[in-house]
């Protein structure tokens, strides 16, 4: 079983790039590192043609079809740059939850970490700029803007040594704080268990808003969506500390699973709604396997 | 209601207990969680159940309470007392007679049958409820006084054993009626018994037969009986009687065997209720070395065992030493030659001397009484003819007539004296009891004895009132019959009967004179020659068999038989005898479960729901 200090060790290392290559493999001829908009540039690659108007330069006409034609085009190219690639990364105390039989246990912060760092791997080897964004009721801490490969040392740094998870879940505040520091739009992913009693639909619509393209990926554990425990219970929010007295019994533990199944149904149908990307991930599955499925959905990568 | 072990209500302080151990466990687990979110959703949709909820834990409470109560109630045995009220006294008269060991259809016997049911009912004593057991075998003897200790009436009942007796049931109740007329609180008798033949009063106390066993069929020996032929010296005469207590005629072989060993087997065919007499002439009369012992088998296989083999002594050869005081009789003297068993010296009057008669089993004084003569102290056994002690100085009787014979009494058991001419008697006084002395005339003429007998202890005395030859008496048969008759009474013989008793009857011992209690049916074996405690006083044997009695001079075999039709009749054995009272309520569910074990049952009932309700895990 891995642990905590085992997170990012060289076996970890290994499978990334493995990843790496196996990313290579599914997108081959498709895309390379670059990433193209709909911006028209000065690349190499042709885009398209449009009639010549004043002020254009005059290397961008196209004499060959000045000559077919007797008409003045212009030769379009298509504007290559690179992808800001944002880890919106949830370090609330819910993500810390282990529960009382497995206390060694990778928590759901631990592998929302080891997901985002193989997921920043594979954008730092695309020469993507990748950020990564602590938050819990607000945005923590933030990495900073890396570019390549040389700069995932200090990806896992970063993630290896996380702002202690505390507080509760309060996505709205995080997004709107990245909105507003962040000029430059591209993927968001949000890495979180959306436990918020404030509800996810409203950050994540203005992430939408913000002209992002989000990608959701809930992290849970699966004590949570099918608890086994019976009995008198006296149950300890570990984000706020409010206490809740139960008596568990096998029809109260029913109802609490079609409960968090229509919670997360919900989310997932929110999102295709509006076009997020989402995949739920469970902690007792190894993170590749997760990113490999997501890659080949081609959630992760456009 | 009563609680048969109320100690069980201590265990009621530990309900405090239980109510702590409650209080502590609402102590609940602490156990953290990601979110509240779902569950506070779940608490609320779930709003229909919340008074179930608000009363849950106390319902467990009550739950657990209940339980512990209904064991506590299970461990004091609890007895429902319809039927049997505080002190209630209660005889139980268990049937221990032969017919007890009649075989079932089912291979049990009437006995067992019968203890099983007394087992039942003694398993209800304790609580006020006092038992007491009375075993009617030859006579009702109380077996277990009152007491209300289970394990002791159980124990009594272990050891209870048949008998070959035959009894009178309405004397058991009788005895029990008088046990309760002791007892405070509710009365009851109940018999168990098979077919109660006897007929019973209706007693002051309620009365509960359970007639055990069914009609059956049963063939039995009914008289086994030895006498010496005085004929035949040499051989017995045996009697024989069978009888069928069937349905269904019976084919069946009977076998004598004589010291252990067969002598004659002899096929019988028995109708329906037929009663058949056998005679067996040529049975020998035993050595001095022989037991003497005689038996009869039946082979037929009945319900019935006990009566299919009987018991008898063959009278053993003895021979009796007389002395004749006589001028000359020749009548007596040729009679007394010709006797075998006998061996007679004859003196004349005048060369008696006092203390002769002590050598010899019999005196007889032919017409003449020795001065020296004295009832009280003059040693040995004596027959008078003609002169006798008893006579009075009034007139002869002239050609007196005998009218009265006792055909029971030995000496005239076998003589026939009718119609004997007899010239004249002398006229005797019938003596009053005196000194240990009792007197009878077993032949009268009219009010006058013509002939009188006397016993004290082992000595006796006959006097007869006329002499031989002023009558025809020497010319007829009953003369050496009614002679040898009186002389082998004299001389301590049952004239030609050999020693039996009838199972259950009292026999007094005299002095020096003791029985072995238990009986042999068998040759005896090395066991057997062991010393055996021995009885004296009054011997009743309860069992069929062979008892060597012994005095100081001699042992010798008593033979012991049921001989009752009673006890061997059973076709009107089982329900149909007497009506069984329906039991009482409470004692009709002596079968069913007794209340601790319902109450065990609800308190076991109760813990699976309890687990159901509130501990229960489904697997979907």
């Amino acid at each position: 079983m891995n642990t905590r200090a085992s997170l990012f060790d060289s076996a970890f290392l290994a499978k990334l790039e493995q990843l790496h290559l196996l990313a290579r493999r599914i997108f081959r001829g498709d895309r390379r590192a670059e990433r193209k908009t709909r911006q028209v540039g000065a690349s190499l690659e042709f885009a398209d043609y449009r009639e010549y108007t004043p002020g254009d330069e005059l290397r961008s006409i196209d004499w060959h079809a000045y000559g077919r034609l007797e008409r003045l085009f212009v030769k379009l190219y298509e504007h290559e740059q690179d992808l800001a690639v944002t880890f919106l990364v949830d370090c609330s105390a819910s993500m810390s939850w282990l529960p009382e039989e497995k206390p060694d246990a990778l928590s759901k912060f631990d592998h929302a970490r080891r997901l985002c760092a193989a997921l920043a791997y594979i954008a730092l080897a695309n020469l993507d700029r990748v950020n990564i964004h602590f938050f819990a009721s607000n945005s923590i801490s933030e990495l900073g803007v890396a570019r390549g490969k040389s700069e995932f040392h200090s990806v896992l740094k970063f993630l290896g040594a996380p702002p202690q998870p505390d507080g509760p879940t309060r996505l709205m505040q995080s997004v709107q704080s990245l909105a507003q520091r962040t000029r430059r739009r591209g993927l968001v992913f949000v890495l979180s268990d959306f436990f918020d009693p404030h509800g996810y639909e409203e950050p994540l619509g203005l992430l939408l808003h913000s002209q992002f393209e989000v990608h959701v990926l809930q992290v849970l554990a699966p004590e949570e969506l099918a608890p086994t425990v019976i009995g008198d219970l006296s149950l300890r929010e570990i984000e706020n500390g409010s206490v809740m007295d139960i008596t568990a019994s096998e029809n109260l533990l029913r109802r609490y699973r079609e409960e968090i199944a229509k919670f997360n149904a919900d989310l997932e149908s929110y999102c295709l709604r509006r076009g997020i990307a989402s995949a739920q991930v469970m902690t007792d599955t190894p993170f590749e396997d997760t990113v490999l499925r997501a890659l080949r959905d081609g959630v992760m990568v456009r | 209601m009563t609680w048969l072990q109320p100690w069980a209500a201590w265990a009621f302080a530990g309900v405090p207990v239980i109510v702590l151990l409650y209080f502590l466990r609402l102590k609940r687990r602490t156990l953290p969680v990601s979110t509240l979110m779902f569950w506070q959703r779940v608490q609320k949709e779930s709003g229909r159940s919340a008074f179930f909820r608000k009363f849950r834990h106390l319902l467990s409470l009550l739950l657990h309470l209940l339980i512990f109560v209904l064991l506590v109630a299970a461990l004091a045995r609890p007895v429902f007392d319809r039927g049997i009220r505080e002190n209630s006294a209660t005889v139980l008269i268990l049937d221990t007679r032969a017919r007890m060991q009649a075989v079932e259809q089912d291979g049990h016997s009437r006995l067992e049958a019968a203890l099983q049911l007394a087992g039942d009912y003694a398993r209800q004593a304790g609580g006020g409820r006092n038992f007491a057991l009375l075993t009617l075998g030859a006579a009702p003897e109380v077996t277990v006084p009152f007491t209300d200790d289970e394990k002791l009436m159980l124990g009594a009942l272990a050891q209870v054993s048949p008998t070959d007796a035959t009894g009178d049931i309405a004397s058991a109740v009788s005895l029990a009626e008088s046990l309760l007329a002791a007892r405070k609180g509710e009365h009851r008798i109940v018999l168990l018994t098979a077919g109660a033949t006897g007929i019973l009063a209706k007693p002051a106390s309620k009365l509960i037969t359970h007639s055990v066993g069914t009609p059956r069929d049963n063939v039995a020996i009914t008289r086994f009986a030895t006498r010496a032929l005085p004929s035949n010296p040499e051989t017995s005469e045996v009697l024989l009687e069978t009888q069928n207590f069937g349905h269904t005629p019976i084919r069946t072989d009977v076998e004598l065997a004589f010291d252990g060993r067969t002598i004659e087997v002899k096929p019988l065919s028995l109708a329906p209720g037929e009663r058949r007499l056998d005679i067996f002439t040529s049975v020998p009369r035993p050595a001095r070395s022989a037991r003497g012992w005689l038996t009869a088998k039946l082979s037929a296989a009945d319900a019935l065992a006990l009566d299919n083999i009987a018991y008898a002594t063959l009278p053993a050869t003895k021979l009796n030493r007389v002395l004749l005081v006589s001028k000359g009789n020749t009548f007596l003297e040729k009679l007394l030659a010709v006797d075998s068993s006998l061996k007679f010296q004859f003196v004349a009057p005048e060369s008696y001397q006092p203390g002769m008669g002590e050598k010899f089993e019999a005196v007889i004084f032919d017409g003449a009484v020795p001065p020296s003569f004295d009832l009280n102290t003059t040693r040995g056994n004596f027959l008078f003819l003609k002169a006798t002690p008893f006579a009075t100085k009034d007139a002869l009787l002239d050609q007196p007539v005998i009218t009265d014979v006792d055909a029971t009494h030995p000496a005239t058991r076998l003589a026939s004296l009718q119609n004997v001419t007899i010239l004249h008697a002398q006229l005797l006084a019938l003596p009053a009891p005196h000194d240990g002395w009792n007197f009878s005339a077993p032949m009268r003429s009219a009010e006058h004895p013509l002939l009188i007998t006397g016993e004290r202890g082992r000595q006796r005395i006959a006097a007869l009132a006329f002499d031989v030859l002023d009558s025809d008496l020497p010319l007829r048969v009953a003369f050496p019959l009614l002679i040898h008759g009186t002389l082998d009474w004299l001389s301590g013989g049952q004239a030609d009967a050999a020693p039996s008793l009838a199972t259950g009857e009292v026999l007094a011992l005299t002095a020096g004179q003791s029985v072995a209690p238990v009986p042999l049916t068998a040759a005896p074996g090395p066991r057997d020659a062991q010393p055996q405690p021995t009885v004296t006083g009054f011997f009743q044997p309860l069992k069929n068999g062979f008892y060597q009695t012994a005095d100081a001079d001699s042992k010798h075999w008593l033979a012991v038989n049921t001989f009752s039709a009673a006890e061997s009749d059973l076709r009107d054995g089982g329900e149909k005898a007497i009506p069984v009272s329906k039991l009482p309520a409470s004692l009709a569910t002596l079968h069913a479960w007794p209340p601790s074990q319902w109450l065990a049952l609800a308190a076991f009932v109760l813990l699976v729901a309890e687990w159901l309700l509130f501990h229960r895990r489904k697997t979907e």
